[in-house]
């Protein structure tokens, strides 16, 4: 089976290139934007292919003779330019023609981000971002394109995604690294975290399986909590474990989280009326309750008057910080601590122990290439002296 | 100048204008941007109207004087846009990387001379609050004396969401990679705090692709002004891998260590590098816009005054020297 990777630069993307490529059944296509990525790709067991696949033609090229999909493009930017993209990238995929099975990746995001399982639901999840909003929209155009043209898909929620070269890591290394930093509910919170190793299980067994099309959400089986993946980090850096947050502490962080999801509206209100005379105009546009509701009637607006709205936030955003202090000295710890499991079935993957043990030597020296300032200079005057060169890879080189 | 307020033009309508200088630049008191300019005319009126700009043009010639320009094209495109500034006696902000060698960086700043116009550098994280409060920590010896330093800055690039067009897969218009890219802001910082005043026994490694720089190792023993003796110091730039980012300056007593971004207090560590405390000032930027607007302000009183600022690109020459030879010393 040909798979193409699309999105195949990014932390997930490229580490599954990497990993679907090591599997001989596979030809593993890993597409890319430009010549630089390529070269920053590292995969030499794979297809690098340079395109954009959020243009039709670029993409019936990039994607000829692809037998499978998998999904891990995601443009950011403006709102509704990332949209159109993220949009076009579905419609490019269901257009290929020799594309017969995709895996999409959507996010446990479409929860909201501290999951209250009292209102959003596996079959009617309720999103409190402008990211979990969208990967929704995604989700249902993605259903309906594909089914519209019998291609067989997988719609996977994907928990945060741990592991080496991945953000969940990256933030567990930068909070540790702060002497006040606690874990709320003392770590115990199931973290709704998949190890990278899980993801390139569960994509394998899509692409080989036959389970029908379908959602599914992917995280670590069994669950592990914040405490667990926490351990682990500080282990394989043999730092102490992360202190724990008083319960009383937790609970009010907790409920926090859950009434700005809960009442965007009396929320935003409420912030308006309690600084009314100095409203900060950028930390209301900033806040996920503001996004919330406006981003639906942005996105409806013409493109030139929607640039203007934001040349006028920018301006707005400039002018406060050029008038602002000393930045805040401590960050709360996030949401998605605070949050129990994400409600509905878990794609069955690797035992999460089997994959955590076979990612850690990998994790431990990406972890300490972080944490650690010092590299070994002396080695500069011996066989690192020189130039390395790694080959520029071309359209459709191998 | 010719009148009250200060005109500028500003060559390039890409993402640094948009994103760092624009939103300084529009409410910056005693200043007009007159013009925009981009061989993309289109790219240029879409920002210029975005902006207010009155006009908006596709080739630099046929733009009307202004007092400065702000320089905001990749390096290596910029020869004919600096003879036309020279010839009309604009003054020019440039943005880093000032020149893509040290030859070429005399000469430019050489040019101005002769011209009778002043050319400032984007270096912006001079104008950080940290490497002040830095600076002056270690001049005050108040942590003993420097024993090694180690600046990093790496972080695998993943999805650059941009298309082949891009400056940066293009050696010539970049002028190289990662080294000359990021790099000039770490060198350049780690010269601000100590002072540096030369570099020897400078040793360097590249991985590259199609001649552009990946990641970059380079150790040189550094001379402090007014400081006897030299101080290694330890580089790494790298978009290939994640690595420890910021500096930690070891000094006899005590750690120092500054980020990246301007957000980021001095922090003091401990002899196993756990913070201790922060050290804390009150001049310099403290988050994302506050060093461009900083460093506009001394550059637009650099052009009024003729004394050069901490902008001018002379005093830049030396972070462009250590690059140029890092480069040469990779390759030989």
């Amino acid at each position: 089976m040909r798979v193409a990777v699309t999105g195949a630069g990014g932390r997930v993307g490229s580490a599954l290139v990497a990993s679907l490529a090591r599997h001989r059944e596979l030809d593993v296509v890993a597409l890319v934007r430009n010549a630089l990525a390529a070269s920053l790709l590292g995969a030499p067991d794979a297809e690098i292919r340079v395109g954009s696949v959020t243009d039709p033609a670029a993409s019936r090229e990039a994607l000829a003779g692809c037998d499978a999909v998998v999904n891990c493009a995601l443009a950011k930017g403006w709102p509704s330019t990332a949209r159109q993209q993220n949009e076009a990238i579905l419609r490019n995929i269901a257009a290929a023609p020799d594309v017969r099975r995709v895996v999409h990746f959507s996010s446990v995001a479409v929860y909201g981000m501290c999951v209250d399982p009292r209102v959003s639901t596996f079959a009617q999840p309720r999103p409190d971002s402008s990211y979990g909003v969208d990967k929704l929209r995604e989700e249902r155009l993605a259903a309906r394109l594909f089914g519209a043209r019998q291609i067989h898909h997988h719609v996977v929620r994907l928990g945060h995604v741990y592991g080496p070269s991945q953000w969940v890591s990256r933030d567990v290394l930068e909070r540790v690294r702060d002497p006040a930093f606690a874990l709320p509910f003392g770590g115990e919170n199931p973290s709704n975290a998949v190890s990278i190793e899980a993801v390139a299980a569960a994509v394998r067994g899509l692409l080989r399986g036959d389970q029908p099309s379908g959602v599914r959400n992917l995280f670590d089986a069994p669950q592990s909590s914040w405490r667990t993946l926490y351990d682990l980090h500080t282990r394989l850096l043999a730092r102490p474990p992360a202190d724990s947050l008083a319960e009383a502490e937790s609970l009010a962080l907790r409920e926090r989280y859950y009434a700005a999801a809960r009442q965007p509206l009396r929320n935003l209100v409420r912030g308006a009326l309690g600084s009314l005379g100095s409203v900060n105009l950028v930390a209301l546009a900033q806040s996920e309750a503001f996004r919330y509701l406006v981003h639906g009637p942005l996105l409806l607006l013409p493109s030139p008057v929607g640039a203007a709205l934001n040349r006028a936030y920018v301006r707005r955003k400039a002018r406060s910080a050029l008038a602002q202090g000393a930045p805040p000295a401590r960050t709360l710890p996030s949401a998605l601590m605070c949050a129990p499991a994400v409600p509905g079935p878990c794609f069955p993957t690797l035992d999460s122990r089997e994959a955590t043990a076979a990612m850690a030597e990998e994790l431990g020296a990406w972890l300490h290439g972080l944490w650690s300032y010092r590299w070994d200079a002396c080695a500069l005057g011996r066989a690192e002296r020189g130039a390395g060169t790694r080959p520029m890879a071309v359209a459709g080189s191998r | 100048m010719a009148t009250n307020a200060v005109k500028i033009g500003i060559v390039g309508a890409g993402g640094v204008a948009e994103a760092c200088h624009l939103p300084v630049l529009a409410q910056m008191p005693g200043v007009e941007i007159t013009w925009l300019c981009d061989q993309v005319r289109e790219r240029a009126e879409k920002l210029a109207r975005a902006w207010g700009i009155a006009r908006a043009y596709g080739e630099l010639r046929a733009c009307p004087d202004v007092d400065a320009i702000l320089l905001a094209i990749p390096v290596g495109l910029r020869r004919e846009a600096l003879a036309l500034a020279f010839e009309r006696g604009w003054h020019v902000f440039a943005e880093k990387p000032f020149a893509a060698s040290a030859e070429e960086h005399l000469g430019i700043v050489r040019e101005a001379a002769r011209a009778g116009v002043e050319v400032g550098v984007g270096l912006m994280r001079r104008f950080f609050r940290s490497t002040g409060v830095a600076r002056r920590a270690l001049a005050s010896e108040a942590f003993g004396p420097v024993l090694e330093v180690w600046a990093a800055e790496a972080a695998h690039m993943g999805t650059t969401g941009r298309e082949g067009s891009w400056y940066q897969a293009d050696r010539a218009a970049a002028g190289g990679g990662v080294l000359i890219e990021t790099g000039s802001h770490t060198v350049d910082q780690v010269f601000q705090v100590l002072g540096a005043e030369s570099f020897d026994s400078l040793r360097a490694a590249l991985t590259s692709a199609g001649g552009i720089d990946l990641e970059a190792k380079a150790v040189a023993n550094v001379k402090r002004s007014g400081v006897a003796g030299t101080v290694p110091v330890h580089f790494v730039v790298s978009r290939l891998r994640d690595l420890y980012t910021g500096v930690v300056i070891r000094c006899e007593h005590a750690s120092i260590r500054l980020g990246a971004d301007a957000a980021r207090p001095v922090e003091v560590l401990g002899p196993d590098d756990s913070p201790l405390c922060t050290l804390q000032g009150t001049d310099g930027g403290t988050n994302f816009y506050q060093p461009f607007y900083l460093e506009w302000r001394a550059f637009l009183e650099q052009c009024r005054s003729r004394v050069p600022s901490l902008v001018d690109a002379a005093s830049a020459l030396l972070g462009t020297r250590f690059i140029d030879a890092a480069y040469a010393c990779a390759s030989r």
